[in-house]
């Protein structure tokens, strides 16, 4: 998609393809006609996202590559015949036991989506397995190029259905630089997918300041997802694997190095060069709701005259905790303005054919956001930034 | 706040606020419409706030004659400071030390004014002094701020008490200390720096003060910052570029990581009659995140919330003030956990906290109950008699 005409075009495809529902999302035949139970976040009336600004993909020369390799991250078979995928710990993960993964399931994909009345989805790969911080940067370069082909070639397939931001190392920026530009210019995709870690601190980001001097001329869309980065990006957080209370644990630790890397996004002045780029950090930044009073308070005494105009120029994106946890997005709506959230919501992670996180999604925010919340977040944002963009 | 009209206009605040937000941000969302306003009369009384410092006699005594820091300064106006080790502090590692840190008659008609009838004070643990100074430094000075705070709570018994400063080098000592304060000073339990229980492994290193805990049923207060380099898993956040934002941010996870090793790994299991309490929401409401992602993760866990936090109350703090964190921290874990705090001594009035519970979207039952029933409850559980 790459101008307003085509996302028009692509509109009407989509409204086409609603009209063509499974069957099981249709009101029910044999129940005298009554809509069918388990679809009620379908056919709920109302506003429904443009955009899922938030999925992932597990492509087949993907999971080639990791076959082929001796140590994790790879992936192995097992007597069955399943796939196994098989991660090392980061900062950002512990490793757990190897899961089961294949090819994304695009068919299925697409059915859910026009199951929820969503039209489109940003693909991006799974940047929070941390491949930029833990493959050496000679493999990662020709992985990432071979990731994207397959990743434009799903947009190129279904151009009414997907948008796509291309995979990109933060170890060698410059060659990313020119990955991006092949990747608006060649492969038809709006923005590159970057690990958040790259962005704990104001020194880190600036080691990708190529990257965005090409995404600047671009216009592209930075997709900031939780993850480690290259270890040649300095002002990493530390290495922290709790020895108890695990899970509870690495949700503390990933909802600080999100907010640390929208503080960095929002608050220094590095987007400064970049106005033409847009960034959206996800999980809603972390902390960042809570923070948000302090940070106003003293944001003066740290030479930031408007810390919540500063901050505003990231989109914030729920991503798993629009199902999840609505609340928090509701609040974060509150506090940080609903004309800055993205609708999103983590479809995809580990291949195959993913659960279906969308009408779900659609149906917790539809619990808790007012009508004039929705239509930002689920609409409006998502026109204006592609208008942006040139893209509507 | 200083006038009942303007309690009555912040109360009238937190209606119109309570109206505006949505209603998942009110504290309880049946009840969000019986918020009011402060009974005729306005200004609130009866609070009891169980945050607040002091600096004994003695303790600037001994900290005057460091060397090094930290050290107790006074400059050539007369203004008093504690010279720190860190740069952490605003104006290059001195933290100022107004008038309240020193003057108790002063205090007590500070609360009198606001309605305040009595008020739990402790050691400053956010200046890291248990931090950067020897077990032996620390033996000599915490024992002598405790004798010195034995006696306040015994002077201004009606409206203070007081909870001993532990060495966190020493637990076998401060666990001897700990019985001290109960035992002959009438204090009713201990602080410690909260950034020692960020891990269980650390937690388990304070075993011995626990253990005396358990036998006196003491409450023990985590309050901001480190202990000594002896206890394994402290946070070590580093930050080059925006350090104030940063800074709160890490006072967040802190916080949220000992919270999350007292209410979740098992560590209380053994000392049940313990009472802990955390300052500042547990780290500004981000624990409520945590908790909320942790049912979420687990929405048929046979351990409810109010399982968890049976032993823990969270205090509204100076960190923790917003009105809406307040309400968020009530929703999620109840009236009956969240305590008023004011943080007294680093804030130079009561006033900002009180003035920000009034504007937060709760109903007058829970405003009520984070005011004075909660803490009052507390306090009774460990003996002290309020009238």
């Amino acid at each position: 998609m790459s101008t307003r005409r085509e996302f028009l075009r692509s509109s009407v495809v989509a409204a086409a393809a609603a009209a063509t529902l499974p069957s099981l999302l249709r009101a029910d035949e044999k129940n005298g006609g009554k809509p069918a139970p388990v679809a009620d976040a379908a056919l709920t009336p109302g506003i429904r996202p443009l955009i899922d600004w938030h999925s992932h993909i597990v492509t087949p020369g993907e999971l080639k590559y990791l076959a082929g390799r001796k140590t994790a991250p790879r992936v192995t078979t097992d007597a069955q015949g399943r796939q196994l995928f098989e991660n090392v710990t980061t900062v950002s993960a512990v490793a757990r036991e190897a899961s089961p993964t294949s090819p994304s399931d695009i068919g299925r994909r697409i059915e859910h989506l026009a199951a929820s009345g969503i039209q489109r989805q940003l693909l991006t790969y799974t940047v929070a397995i941390g491949y930029d911080a833990t493959l050496p940067v000679e493999e990662t370069r020709p992985f990432f190029r071979g990731l994207n082909d397959e990743l434009a070639a799903v947009v190129r397939q279904h151009p009414d259905r997907f948008l796509g931001v291309a995979a990109l190392p933060t170890a060698d920026p410059a060659w990313a630089a020119e990955e991006l530009t092949r990747a608006h210019r060649e492969l038809g995709l709006i923005g590159g997918a970057l690990p958040l870690n790259a962005f704990t601190s104001l020194e880190g980001a600036r080691t990708l300041a190529p990257l965005f001097a090409a995404g600047q001329k671009l216009g592209s869309h930075f997709f900031i997802h939780r993850a480690p980065a290259s270890a040649t990006v300095p002002g990493q957080p530390p290495l922290i694997v709790p020895t108890d209370t695990a899970a509870v644990r690495w949700s503390a630790i990933s909802n600080t190095h999100l907010l640390n890397g929208a503080l960095t996004l929002g608050l220094t002045d590095f987007l400064d060069p970049y106005p033409d780029v847009s960034v959206q950090v996800i999980m809603l930044g972390g902390f960042l709701p809570y923070l948000i009073d302090s940070i106003i308070a003293s944001g003066p005494r740290a030479g930031i005259r408007d810390p919540l105009a500063s901050l505003r120029r990231i989109y914030l994106e729920p991503g798993p905790y629009s199902g999840s946890n609505p609340d928090w997005v509701a609040y974060t709506a509150a506090k940080f303005g609903a004309d800055r959230i993205l609708f999103g919501t983590d479809y995809g992670v580990g291949g195959g054919a993913a659960t279906d996180r969308l009408g779900p999604s659609v149906a917790a925010l539809d619990r808790v956001l007012t009508t004039q919340q929705r239509q930002l977040i689920y609409v409006d944002n998502t026109r204006a930034l592609l208008k942006a963009k040139g893209l509507s | 706040m200083s006038s009942r009209r303007e309690f009555i206009r912040t109360a009238t605040f937190g209606v119109a606020a309570a109206a505006a937000l949505p209603s998942l941000l009110r504290a309880d969302p049946a009840a969000s419409d019986a918020t009011t306003p402060a009974p005729a009369g306005g200004k609130p009384s009866g609070l009891i706030d169980l945050h607040s410092h002091w600096f004994s006699p003695a303790s600037v005594e001994i900290l005057s004659k460091r060397a090094t820091g930290p050290k107790f300064k006074v400059n050539d106006k007369g203004e008093k400071f504690l010279s720190r080790s860190g740069p952490e502090s605003p104006g290059g590692g001195n933290f100022p030390l107004g008038a309240q840190w020193f003057d108790l008659d002063a205090r007590v008609r500070h609360l009198d004014e606001e309605g305040v009838v009595h008020q739990l004070v402790s050691w400053p643990t956010t200046l890291g002094v248990d931090a950067a100074i020897t077990a032996a430094e620390a033996r000599e000075l915490w024992a002598a701020y405790n004798t010195d705070l034995g006696g306040a709570v015994r002077k201004y018994s009606s409206h203070l008490s007081g909870v001993a400063a532990l060495a966190t080098a020493d637990p076998e000592w401060s666990a001897r200390e700990l019985a001290r304060a109960h035992d002959e000073l009438g204090l009713i339990g201990g602080v410690l720096p909260a950034n020692v229980f960020a891990t269980l492994e650390g937690a388990k290193q304070l075993a011995p003060i626990f253990a005396t805990a358990q036998k006196y049923k003491s409450h023990i207060y985590l309050h901001t910052g480190g202990g000594s380099p002896s206890i394994p898993g402290q946070p070590d956040w580093k930050h080059t570029d925006t350090a104030g934002p940063r800074g709160s941010l890490d006072n967040i996870y802190n916080f949220a990581a000992a919270t999350i090793t007292l209410a979740y790994s098992g560590f209380l299991d053994a000392y049940p009659d313990v009472t802990v309490q955390i300052a500042q929401l547990g780290g500004s409401g981000g624990i409520a995140l945590v908790e909320e992602l942790a049912r979420a993760a687990a929405p048929r866990s046979k351990e409810p919330t109010a399982a968890k936090f049976r032993q823990i109350y969270l205090d509204t703090g100076a960190g923790g003030r917003g009105p809406e964190a307040i309400a968020l921290a009530v929703r999620v874990f109840g009236a009956d956990r969240i305590v008023f705090g004011t943080d007294y001594a680093p804030q130079a009035s009561v006033a900002p906290v009180i003035d920000n519970i009034g504007q937060s979207p709760l109903t007058a039952a829970q405003r009520r109950a984070v005011f004075s029933e909660s803490p009052r409850q507390l306090l009774a559980a460990k003996g002290v008699k309020l009238v």
